[in-house]
Order: C-alpha cells, then sequence, then structure tokens
C-alpha cells in the first residue's frame, strides 16, 4: 500500500512538473500571442485547429470540396494575413502599454472595467495616402467632382477628429478612447467610365475591368453600383494588388440617396477594413475579438442609432464607432487601439510602409 | 446488465425512428440575413410564411402552400438537425462587408437548432438546398 502511494505521489510530482516545464517554454515562445487570431472561421473552438499554425487540418477539411476559385487561394492569402498580423502585433507589443484608467482617467459612468490604450508615437507623423477613385457607372458624370471632393472631405475629417463633443452625456468611458488617427487623403485623380453594368457584386469584377492604379501608393476607390443591399466592400491588406482597394455603392457618398448611408461614412468603415481593422464585435461571439484593447467586446452588430447604453456581453457597445454597423449620423469615433493597429501598417517592415514614403 | 443494454438499444433504436415520422406542426424554419445596408428574415412553418423585407418592417403574412411545406420537408429529411450548430460557413466575405451576415435556424418539438453566422450566398452545402427553397418561396411573396 505504502509502495503504491508513493510511486502515486511521484508521479503526481512528475506530471506536475511537467506542466510547468511545458508553460514555461510556450511563454517564452510567444512574445507575440497569436493564437486568437482568425482568418476564415466563425466559432471558437476551431480557432485553432484552422490557425496557421495547423494548416493541415484546415486544408484537409476543404480540399475534397468543390468550392469557388476564392477558396483555393486561402493557403496563401491566409498566410500573408497571418504574418501581417504578427507584424502589427510585434509593433504595438514593443510600443504599446494599455492601462487599466480606473478612477484616474475619467472613469466611467458605471462599474465597467475602462482599458485605456495610449496612441503609440511611431515618429510617422500625419500619414498622406493619395487617392485615385474609379467611377464606374452608365452615366459615370451622375457622380459629381463636388460629390467626390466632399467625401475625401469627410475621410479627412474622420480619421482626424475625436469628435469627443458627440459623445452621449454618460459615455465618459468612451472619452479617452477617441482617438485622431492623423492620417490624410488627397485626391490624386478622377477617372470617369460610362459602362451599362446594372450590379458589379463584390467579387472584385469592377476591379477586374478597370484594374488599380499603382495601389502599393495609392488607395484606389471604385464607386459603381454593387447590387444586394451592398453599400460597399474592402479588402484586408495583406491581399492581392490587383484587388487591393475599396468598392462603394455610388448612392453611399455625401449627397448620395442611400439615406440614412449617405453621409460617406460608408467609405470611412471600408477604409477601415483596408487599414486592418475589423468589425467592432469581432464577427463572432463574445469571446471573438477585433485584436483591438480598448473596443468592448461584443456579440454582434448594432443598426440604426441605438440608445446609449446599449449593453452586449456584460459591456456597453461602443456603437458610435465607425466599425460598427449604424447609421452615418450616428458614427464618429475610433479609437486608440484602432490608430494604432491602422499606423502599425505604415511602420517599417509594415504592408502598407511603401505609403508611408509619400 | 445484458438487460440493461438490450434496453437501451432499444430506446436509441426508437430514437432514430422518430426521425422518419418528423412531427411536423412542431417544426419552424427561421434563415435571416442581415448587413449595413440590407435585412431581410423569413420564417415558414408548415401554416404560414412571415416575410420581413427591410429592418424594423412588419412582416408580411401569407399561407404556406401545401407544395412548398412537402418540398421543405423533403429537403429537410436529409439534413442532421442536432449537428446544425456545428456547421462552418464555407467563406468569410461578411468580414469585409462582401456579404451579408447570415443565419439558420430550426426550432423542432421545441428546441432550437441555429448555424453560426455565415455569407449570404454561401450557405454550408448541407443546408444549401434548404435555404435556396426558402428564399425562392421568400421571393415569390415579394
Amino acid at each position: 500500500m505504502k509502495k503504491l502511494l508513493l510511486s502515486m505521489v511521484s508521479l503526481a510530482l512528475f506530471f506536475s512538473a511537467c506542466s510547468d516545464n511545458s508553460k514555461e517554454t510556450t511563454q517564452q515562445e510567444q512574445q507575440v500571442d497569436m493564437t486568437d487570431f482568425y482568418v476564415y472561421t466563425d466559432s471558437q473552438e476551431n480557432l485553432i485547429s484552422k490557425s496557421v499554425n495547423s494548416k493541415k487540418t484546415y486544408t484537409t477539411c476543404y480540399t475534397m470540396e468543390v468550392l469557388n476559385k476564392q477558396l483555393s487561394e486561402i493557403p496563401g492569402l491566409e498566410k500573408k494575413m497571418y504574418d501581417v498580423e504578427y507584424h502589427t502585433r510585434a509593433f504595438i507589443n514593443a510600443k504599446g502599454k494599455p492601462s487599466n484608467a480606473g478612477g484616474g482617467n475619467g472613469g466611467g459612468s458605471n462599474s465597467e472595467e475602462d482599458i485605456d490604450v495610449l496612441p503609440i508615437e511611431d515618429n510617422l507623423g500625419t500619414i498622406n495616402i493619395p487617392v485615385y477613385i474609379h467611377i464606374v457607372l452608365p452615366n459615370a458624370n451622375d457622380v459629381t467632382n463636388a460629390q467626390i471632393q466632399s467625401q475625401i472631405n469627410v475621410l479627412n475629417s474622420d480619421f482626424n477628429s475625436a469628435n469627443t463633443n458627440q459623445l452621449p452625456s454618460g459615455a465618459s468611458n468612451f472619452i479617452n478612447d477617441a482617438t485622431d488617427s492623423d492620417i490624410n487623403f488627397t485626391l490624386a485623380g478622377t477617372y470617369r467610365y460610362n459602362n451599362s453594368t446594372a450590379s458589379w457584386g463584390t467579387n472584385n469584377a469592377v476591379k477586374a475591368a478597370y484594374p488599380p492604379i499603382t495601389p502599393q501608393t495609392h488607395l484606389n476607390i471604385w464607386v459603381c453600383n454593387i447590387g444586394g443591399g451592398i453599400l460597399g466592400y474592402a479588402q484586408f491588406p495583406g491581399g492581392n494588388s490587383a484587388t487591393d482597394g475599396v468598392v462603394l455603392l455610388y448612392s453611399s457618398l455625401p449627397g448620395g440617396s442611400a439615406a440614412p448611408y449617405n453621409l460617406g461614412r460608408t467609405a470611412t468603415h471600408e477604409v477601415g477594413h483596408y487599414l486592418n481593422l475589423r468589425h467592432i464585435w469581432g464577427d463572432g461571439r463574445c469571446n471573438q475579438d477585433d485584436f483591438v484593447l480598448d473596443t468592448p467586446s461584443s456579440d454582434g452588430a448594432n443598426y440604426g442609432c441605438p440608445s446609449y447604453p446599449t449593453v452586449n456581453c456584460k459591456s456597453t457597445d461602443m456603437t458610435m464607432n465607425y466599425m460598427d454597423y449604424t447609421n452615418d449620423s450616428c458614427m464618429y469615433m475610433f479609437t486608440d487601439g484602432q490608430r494604432n493597429r491602422m499606423r502599425a501598417l505604415f511602420t517599417s517592415g509594415g504592408a502598407r510602409a511603401a505609403m508611408a514614403a509619400n | 446488465m445484458k438487460f440493461i443494454l438490450i434496453i437501451l438499444s432499444f430506446l436509441t433504436l426508437n430514437n432514430g425512428c422518430a426521425q422518419e415520422n418528423i412531427d411536423q406542426d412542431a417544426i419552424s424554419l427561421e434563415y435571416s440575413a442581415s448587413s449595413r445596408g440590407t435585412f431581410k428574415n423569413i420564417k415558414i412553418t408548415k401554416k404560414n410564411i412571415s416575410y420581413i423585407s427591410a429592418r424594423g418592417n412588419e412582416p408580411t403574412i401569407t399561407v404556406c402552400k401545401k407544395e412548398d411545406w412537402s418540398t421543405l420537408l423533403k429537403t429537410l429529411k436529409d439534413i442532421d438537425i442536432s449537428n446544425i450548430p456545428n456547421l462552418k460557413a464555407p467563406s468569410e466575405n461578411r468580414f469585409f462587408d462582401g456579404a451579408a451576415m447570415a443565419n439558420f435556424k430550426i426550432i423542432y418539438q421545441g428546441k432550437t437548432y441555429e448555424t453560426p453566422t455565415f455569407d449570404h450566398g454561401n450557405p454550408p452545402k448541407e443546408i444549401a438546398q434548404l435555404v435556396k427553397e426558402m428564399l425562392s418561396i421568400s421571393e415569390n411573396i415579394e
């Protein structure tokens, strides 16, 4: 009996020693924690099995299925997006120090934890992005030069104003999050193409017909009719340069007919994606993140013009964030964490570093 | 011991059989698609169809035609209902607004089985035919 007990104890010791060991090594290896990264998955339990680290599992899941052309291109794309994400996190980890503001930094209207991310000093100064606009419509003059300039102005305003004066009086815990991204947009050229295509869809057909101009250094925006109720769509950094850019529904431009989405905020939202931002709810349930520390977790989009507070996942949603799905007039902020994530792309080794030289 | 095993196997066998005779009055099918600029919601039972074509609108309710219901039932028989929450979205275009967010839900005998969110226009292949039937039924209402 004694012998058995002894061997059991030693076995237990052995196991605990083992697990301690493995913990240490993983901590050493993971200076950049990528375990929560997702590109093409929805449910939390599959994050690991579908991550780049175990691409094999992922490939075998789908190779037997005849899906679409895009899916067969995913393995390469997934790796590129992983690399972009890795660079972003390495940069933020090295420079950013999130702090829990608590009572010291404004606090909150309630007992919710207020994570305050500080803007990272990246020495890039104002980032200037020149923009090419491609208008593709049956009558390309339907979108006027004044509308285009107005759209550029909206982008400049949204990426350079914290708009804290617009926050509801109760949202004091969002004040320290609202940011000035310090990214400027200038119109580099407008191209008009008369094309009778009634709806271009979301499969990049309009980009194939009218290819982007120097996408390495310029943001390309296609303005056309998309169809299916889609207001615009983007491509994350790391994707194919032949399709790099943003597509907007023509009527979403300022003064267009797509009310309540006609103040030019669709462009702001899509450029957010183009600069590596995810939807603020993380495109999943409460535990799926948008990879930004100072945005609250949520389990779905908000629509319309929500009243404050709108609570999901035990925290107040930042429904006024550009990366939510609310009306143009009801979204007016990015956070410091989103700013850092976007600007990381322009730092040395980043996916859009060539643009910082503009 | 053996006796218990035999009873157990009978119980599981019976469960298996229950799938064959679907309790038609206890089924409700629901499909929704939502993006910033678009919304639709379709609910179908044996009795009627409820269709909402814009966010905040009141549903349009029509009678579910016998032939439509039998088509749906036929398609439904090929689907493993209990596995619906485990289905995987074959594409993720909704992450960058290239597709509306879609959900499919079936309420059967008081229990709800809901898919994870997938791209509108590209459902998991296991429910693709059923979703197609539901959408075409709703289009006839519009």
